[in-house]
């Protein structure tokens, strides 16, 4: 596809061997800046060592697939989060023999790869070099950047959008109903892999009704499309009708209709606004700094001033409409974590790509001295590369208050050490934890939830009963965390009433210090249950 | 062609559309790069209360006296009793006129002020425009350069500083200027002179700047110059200048009256250095930059450097590297750009890059290939870039800055950084060249007219993006009926003279005697206080002693000194000397655990009384009284019985009041005196001219030193020394010494230091309150071999003190130091054996109790020397019978009374 692009617009000087010579060059060039994305990912992904309740699900329920092809946690059928990243790091696994470091990587190498889509998008839609800005803001943009650094599906989900926009794009601009189809197919599995996914096909669905009511499609490719793109969710929702014999099983579903509107903090303007700044600052967000405005200020300019070139309005409506589709629309009925937005960066950075792009390509297309080309790509080159490094403060923010911030939730590091220590050193029998699917995920082996867990998932053991559920169902070992070292307090957190405890046997405590100046000590008790009174 | 672009066309039809529309981008740019100073013109300022208060106050002061009272300009009516206190500062005239319309309706100080900011903005990018696209033939161009020069980062950092951001006419100058000498014209001429002046009157920076930016042309230009017409021309703009020049220096006189009438009142270059660029400053960013103001490595923020936010920008860097290549490339051809005369769309007709050389207009009167001219703004830069280094960059010597300060050019600019105005012009200028050299390109061959379109503005967008600031933090300020009622009670006065009282506390002063730094606990404060102060004044306009400039004069440093201790005996019978009616008490400015005190105090001291409350303020009413002149002075003489030979020395007159009630000389300027030397048989060797400034207030009784400064003759021997006083406060006197001229050890490098110190009039004092300044005598003997060397009063603040001996004094209680260190000077050198009397002041601690005085003699560097003194200072408490204790190291005092925490040091 690159190649073949480069032998379309080149040749201008030196001929077809010059030409071909220059897009192995702009191969280079993109390489490089996947190399970039990968290497300043792995940079932070390398440091985070506490992941988050999600991404210890994404690893169980890989797990729990690859051995068993089994969709579930702690033999829960699970229904919250969508299998497709789950199964890519399950089979990543196949191939990198820790689990750990599968997800890890998934998450990584799905969030760089981004920058091919992204180059090629800008590429096609504003030419080359507006789609290597694009790539390179990419690259350095902070909310992805931070949020690559643990086992999460965004990378995946974006790539996959990415893909789906590129081929629409392809579509729109060549009327070929292969990338029409290919569209589809890659948003039905973006659908698959975070529910967003139907946003990305409710939004391509509109353009492409609007394209068949204008006559550029014919009905059947809109319904093959269609089919295409809801094929993968319709398994999905088979699944669910066999396991819970409703198709429309969901946590999100259950989250949405039981949300209570008046524990959001702000209004809906307010959450569109931190949309569209790319913003979760507190009280209700994580983040203490705002995005980096030279990504807002030079993608919404070049959005805007796509909008007013004829050449590029059409495309610019499309970016426009993703970037509001994987926004907003999620900050609609609420308002949690900026990495919700990492689906709507892509359009963004074309956005500034197309800025810096737009006079490079207008002198490409007259084939001036290629001297006033390195200048406008010298302009680009250093417009991006002062907004990659000025975008470190907002990343090592966002990665701080987002990911370091994990290192003493649910424990943190004291759970870890906990876990591991009676992975190596417990017996047979069950373990009960009120820390998530955390637990399974280091002892190897399913753990049973010590409570319900996030509304969603039933408790196996209720509190309140843990002595009575405890025995039936086989508990041996109780693992629990406090945020001091006080077994009161731990077993007030886990909803254990205290005067039970003189009748388990502590086993072992575990300590963390404060890995950051807003993190707090972390301390885990390992309990044995006794066999009998 | 949509509607647009018809719509775009109709604009750039005629010049008046075009001008109009390029008028209002810069408006719209300037409303938000100043974001959201739009929101405040009237009731907010940008830079804190400091500065822009104080501009505020001029330019309000220049529109309020230039029509009715034009000779009074320079007397403005805050720091009295000084006189030209205009000339403290910039005198901002041509902007006085510009705001005086706005003043005169509005009346609010704050929406002139504002709207100057915002001319200056719009005015600056509109000249540049026009600038740069009569060098370039390219309106791109010419937008590029007048955003960068209007909204480059240095400038939107001294939003603050009205005098360097306010460039509205320096483009204007040298556009007329090249005209002229490009083509002639009188009306060039004449508007080059009026730009010139306009922007000359702005302030004296922008004369400096101005000059050299139309210096450097007129030079580069005349270079290139041979015929006669050309010639002309040149001779032409020397008397435009020197026209202006006319205009220009009846604003300097005050400037040179105070130059010569005050101690330190130019710029030393050790003060220059401090604020010379650094490297770190080209890397430096403004906080509110949207691109860099996260300040991420190697970027950093100003800090403590705020005067020096150099970064540019890279892509005004490109472009001016761009216009750089491009000027190169077209080198030796009469018009490099010509050749592909790309025509900006909408308007048509014009050339690219360099098009504006010679001979292509055709109009036969070109004097210079403008091709080979045009390398002048890359010159220029290389100027501005050398004058922001300043005097030693990395200790190296930077002869074209000390040479332009030792020919005074400097010595008004505190700052060199500021230089970096014409770096800001001549990279605009560059990148104007660079950016017409792209669009040009750009612009040729045609292709699909929306991309031909958007390319241009896409390059100006980057730009405008990169350098893209707003969120500036606004100080808000009463305005109208939000002043102070008490301001507007003021008004209704007659002719009297206020002073506006608690003023912030003065950090520890190490002498009280001479050199009063104003050193304040929180300077910025301090600062934003007084400078609202004299903005509030702008709503009465009495004489008011407070005040807020670039100097402070020994009156005024004195005054507020003094201050610090009213409502004492002694601050009052100063404010009834100084003939001051009112003082105006803002209770919002008492520490909240003094306000019980004053309470007391302010309505229970004899000479005060109320006159007015006015709820946060209270006017008091000084009761006048009589003071003597110098008459009642009893002036002696002291000088050391040996000196080194060929060697400066210090002798001091020592004036003391023996008349019934203070004495004060509101007189600022030196009194001259003449020393002569004269050996054995009565020849005159040497005969030495010299002044000194007098007493400025003495209590009944009370004396002061004024040491004056002499050199020895050269050769050894006995000189009779007749110094005589010339005219002036302490009035024509004469005294005879005899002088040893011969080898003796100094204190400077001491050998045997030995002396005695003892206090006249016993080892107790008793005073009613905390005072500000207590006048204190001392018998001090020399006792050793050493000569001891006193300090000089022209010697400046930050000079070393090493070798020179004074008199220390710490404070204590009950055994542990509390206060601050003090010294007095000496009234001149003291040779081995002399003894003398040396009055002096020092600052008792300001809160009640029972204290002993410390005192000894300390040669500076080298430690103390001598017996030491345990002097007993009683200070009643004004609220309860018995005496407080002060604090030690920490903690507040008893009694709700604490010592700043800036004043307390380690107990002993």
């Amino acid at each position: 596809m690159l190649l073949k692009y480069g032998r379309k617009n080149t040749g201008a000087k030196g001929g077809p061997g010059g030409a071909r010579w220059r897009s192995w060059g702009w191969l280079a060039a993109l390489l490089l800046v996947f190399a970039a994305a990968l290497a300043w990912r792995w940079h932070f992904a390398a440091k985070s060592q506490i992941y988050t309740y999600d991404s210890y699900y994404y690893l169980v329920l890989a797990r729990n697939l690859r051995h068993g092809f089994e969709y579930a946690v702690a033999g829960h059928p699970h229904f919250k989060f969508l299998p497709l990243y789950p199964l890519s790091i399950a089979f990543l696994d196949l191939f990198i023999p820790s689990l750990e470091m599968a997800g890890k990587l998934s998450n990584v190498l799905f969030s760089a790869a981004c920058v091919f889509p992204v180059f090629s998008m800008g590429r096609l839609v504003f030419g080359r070099r507006a789609g290597i800005a694009a790539a390179a803001l990419f690259a350095f943009e902070p909310i992805s950047v931070a949020w690559s650094s643990v086992p999460m599906s965004e990378g995946l989900f974006t790539l996959l959008a990415c893909l789906s926009a590129l081929f629409f794009l392809r579509w729109m601009k060549g009327c070929r109903r292969r990338d029409l189809y290919l569209a589809a197919g890659a948003a039905g599995l973006a659908a698959v892999t975070r529910w967003e996914g139907m946003l990305l096909i409710a939004f391509e669905g509109l353009f492409l009704l609007y394209y068949w009511y204008r006559g550029r499609a014919r009905l059947e490719h809109v319904l093959i499309a269609g089919g295409l793109a809801l094929a993968p969710v319709a398994v999905f929702a088979l699944r669910n009708l066999i396991v819970f014999g409703t198709p429309f099983k969901s946590a999100y579903a259950d989250e949405m209709s039981n949300y209570l509107p008046q524990l959001e903090m702000f209004s809906k303007g307010e959450r569109i606004r931190r949309y569209l700044i790319f913003s979760d600052l507190d009280p209700s967000g994580i983040s203490s700094r705002s995005y980096h405005w030279g990504y807002l200020l030079f993608g919404y300019g070049g959005l805007a001033l796509s909008l007013c070139v004829r050449r590029f309005r059409r495309y610019a409506l499309f970016l426009w409409a993703w970037l509001i589709f994987m926004g907003p629309m999620h900050f609609l009925w609420y308002f949690a974590s900026v990495r919700f937005l990492i689906p709507a960066v892509p359009p963004l950075c074309l956005g500034a790509g197309a800025l810096l792009g737009v006079p490079v390509e207008k002198m490409e297309r007259r084939r001036l001295p290629a001297a006033t080309g390195a200048v406008l790509l010298a302009l680009a080159v250093c417009v991006t590369a002062a907004l990659a490094v000025t975008s470190r403060p907002a990343t090592n923010d966002f990665y701080r208050r987002n990911i370091t911030f994990l290192e003493d939730d649910l424990g943190g590091f004291a759970s870890r050490e906990a876990l591991l220590w009676l992975r190596d050193n417990g017996g047979e029998g069950e373990v009960v934890t009120n820390m998530g699917a955390e637990a399974s995920f280091y002892l190897g082996r399913d753990a049973l939830f010590l409570g319900d867990w996030q509304d969603f998932e039933p408790a196996d053991v209720d509190p309140g009963r843990l002595l009575e559920d405890g025995r039936e169902k086989g508990v041996r070992y109780i693992v629990i965390y406090s945020t001091r070292r006080d077994i009161e307090n731990a077993m007030e957190i886990a909803g254990i009433d205290y005067g039970i405890a003189s009748r388990l046997e502590l086993m072992a405590e575990f300590y963390a210090p404060p890995t950051d100046t807003d993190n707090v000590s972390a301390y885990a008790f390992v309990f044995e249950l006794p066999t009998e009174e | 062609m949509n509607r647009f672009e018809k719509a775009l066309e109709w604009s750039l039809a005629t010049k008046t559309r075009e001008y109009a529309l390029v008028l209002l981008l810069f408006l719209a740019l300037t409303v938000v790069f100043t974001w959201p100073l739009v929101l405040h013109l009237h009731n907010g300022v940008i830079g804190g209360r400091g500065d822009p208060m104080l501009n505020a106050w001029i330019i309000s002061w220049d529109a309020k006296t230039i029509f009715t009272n034009p000779s009074g300009l320079f007397q403005g009516n805050i720091i009295y009793p000084s006189r030209d206190v205009l000339a403290y500062s910039e005198h901002l005239f041509a902007m006085g006129i510009l705001t005086a319309p706005v003043y005169f309706i509005s009346g609010n100080p704050v929406l002139s002020y504002n709207l100057l900011v915002v001319f200056a903005a719009v005015l600056s990018g509109f000249g540049c425009y026009l600038l740069v696209k009569e060098l370039t033939s390219s309106r791109w161009a010419g937008l590029a350069a007048g955003v960068f020069f209007a909204f480059c980062p240095y400038k939107l950092s001294k939003l603050g500083h009205l005098h360097v951001f306010f460039s509205p006419f320096l483009p204007f100058a040298l556009l007329y200027e090249y005209r002229y000498l490009r083509k002639g014209g009188k009306w060039n001429l004449v508007l080059f002179g009026v730009f010139f002046l306009a922007q000359a009157l702005s302030s004296w920076h922008y004369l400096i700047f101005t000059s050299l930016v139309v210096a450097s042309l007129w030079l580069w230009v005349a270079v290139f110059t041979r015929r006669r017409e050309g010639l002309m021309r040149l001779l032409g703009i020397v008397a435009a200048v020197a026209a202006a020049a006319i205009i220009i220096v009846p604003f300097a006189l005050p400037y040179l009256r105070a130059h010569d009438r005050l101690p330190g009142f130019e710029r030393s270059m050790d003060e220059l250095e401090g604020y010379a660029a650094t490297p770190e400053d080209f890397l430096r960013v403004l906080p509110e930059n949207l691109v860099y103001g996260d300040a991420a490595p190697p970027f950093e923020l100003p800090g403590e450097r705020g005067e020096s936010v150099f970064f540019p920008g890279f892509v005004v860097l490109v472009f001016a590297l761009l216009g750089l290549a491009a000027l190169w490339a077209g080198r030796g051809k009469e018009a490099g750009g010509g050749g592909e005369a790309g025509a900006d769309d909408a308007g048509g007709g014009e050339a690219g890059a360099g098009k504006a050389g010679a001979g292509k207009k055709g109009d036969g009167r070109e004097i210079f290939p403008f091709r080979r001219g045009a390398a002048f703004p890359f010159l220029l830069l290389l100027l501005g870039f050398v004058l922001v280094l300043g005097p030693e960059p990395h200790g190296i010597s930077n002869p074209p800055f000390i040479a332009m300060f030792h020919l005074g050019l400097l010595k008004f600019i505190r700052v060199p950084s500021r230089f970096y105005v014409i770096v800001a012009l001549a990279l605009a200028m560059l990148a104007g060249y660079g950016m017409a050299w792209l669009v040009a390109r750009l612009r040729a061959g045609g292709g699909k007219r929306g991309l031909r379109r958007a390319a241009p503005f896409c390059l100006l967008l980057i730009l405008v993006f990169e350098l893209m600031s707003v969120n500036f933090t606004i100080a808000e300020v009463p305005v109208g009926g939000e002043v102070p009622e008490v301001y507007s009670w003021l008004e209704q006065q007659g002719d009297v003279r206020v002073i506006e009282l608690p003023t912030s506390y003065l950090s520890p002063a190490v002498s009280n005697d001479r050199d009063l730094g104003l050193a304040f606990t929180d300077v910025l404060g301090f600062h934003e206080s007084e400078a609202t102060v004299v903005y509030f004044s702008t709503y009465h306009w009495k004489k008011i002693v407070n005040g807020y400039s670039g100097y402070f004069p020994y009156h005024y440093r004195r005054t507020i000194t003094e201050m610090q201790g009213f409502p004492s005996q002694r601050s009052l019978e100063l404010l009834r000397a100084l003939g001051i009616d009112y003082v105006v008490w803002n209770w919002e400015a008492v520490q909240p655990q003094r306000r019980e005190e004053f309470n007391v105090r302010l309505f229970s001291v004899p000479g005060l009384s109320m006159v007015e409350d006015f709820g946060d303020y209270t006017v008091f009413g000084v009761e006048t009284g009589p003071v003597v002149g110098a008459e009642a002075l009893d002036v002696g003489a002291f000088g050391p019985d040996t000196v080194l030979p060929g060697e400066d020395f210090n002798l001091g007159l020592i004036a003391r009041n023996r008349g019934g009630a203070p004495f004060i000389s509101l007189e600022e300027g030196s009194q001259r005196y003449q020393a002569t030397f004269a050996d054995a048989e009565g020849t005159t060797v040497s005969v030495q001219d010299g002044e000194f400034w007098g007493p400025f207030f003495l209590r009944q009784e009370e004396a002061v030193s004024i040491p004056l400064c002499l050199k020895a003759p050269r050769e050894s021997g006995r000189y009779r020394l007749q110094l005589a006083l010339r005219e002036g406060v302490l009035g024509e006197r004469s005294f005879t010494f005899d002088v040893d001229v011969g080898e003796i050890p100094v204190s400077t490098q001491p050998a045997g230091l030995d002396g005695t110190i003892s206090i006249v009039g016993g080892e107790t004092i008793g005073l009613a309150s905390p005072d500000g300044l207590l006048p204190l005598s001392f018998e001090v003997e020399n006792a050793g071999d050493t000569l001891w060397k006193a300090t000089t009063q022209d010697k400046e603040p930050d000079e070393v003190d090493v070798g020179l001996v004074r008199i220390g004094v710490s404070w204590e209680q009950k055994g542990v130091k509390v206060w601050e260190d003090q010294r007095c000077n000496l009234p001149g050198d003291i040779a081995p054996g002399q003894e003398v009397t040396v009055s002096t002041l020092v600052r008792p601690p300001p809160v009640p109790g029972a204290f002993t005085m410390r005192v000894g003699l300390v040669c500076e560097f080298f430690g103390w020397f001598g017996n030491s003194l345990e002097i007993e200072v009683e200070i009643e408490n004004w609220m309860r019978e018995e005496t407080r204790e002060a604090p030690a190291a920490s903690g507040p005092a008893p009694g709700g009374y604490a010592l700043p925490a800036a004043h307390l040091i380690e107990a002993a």
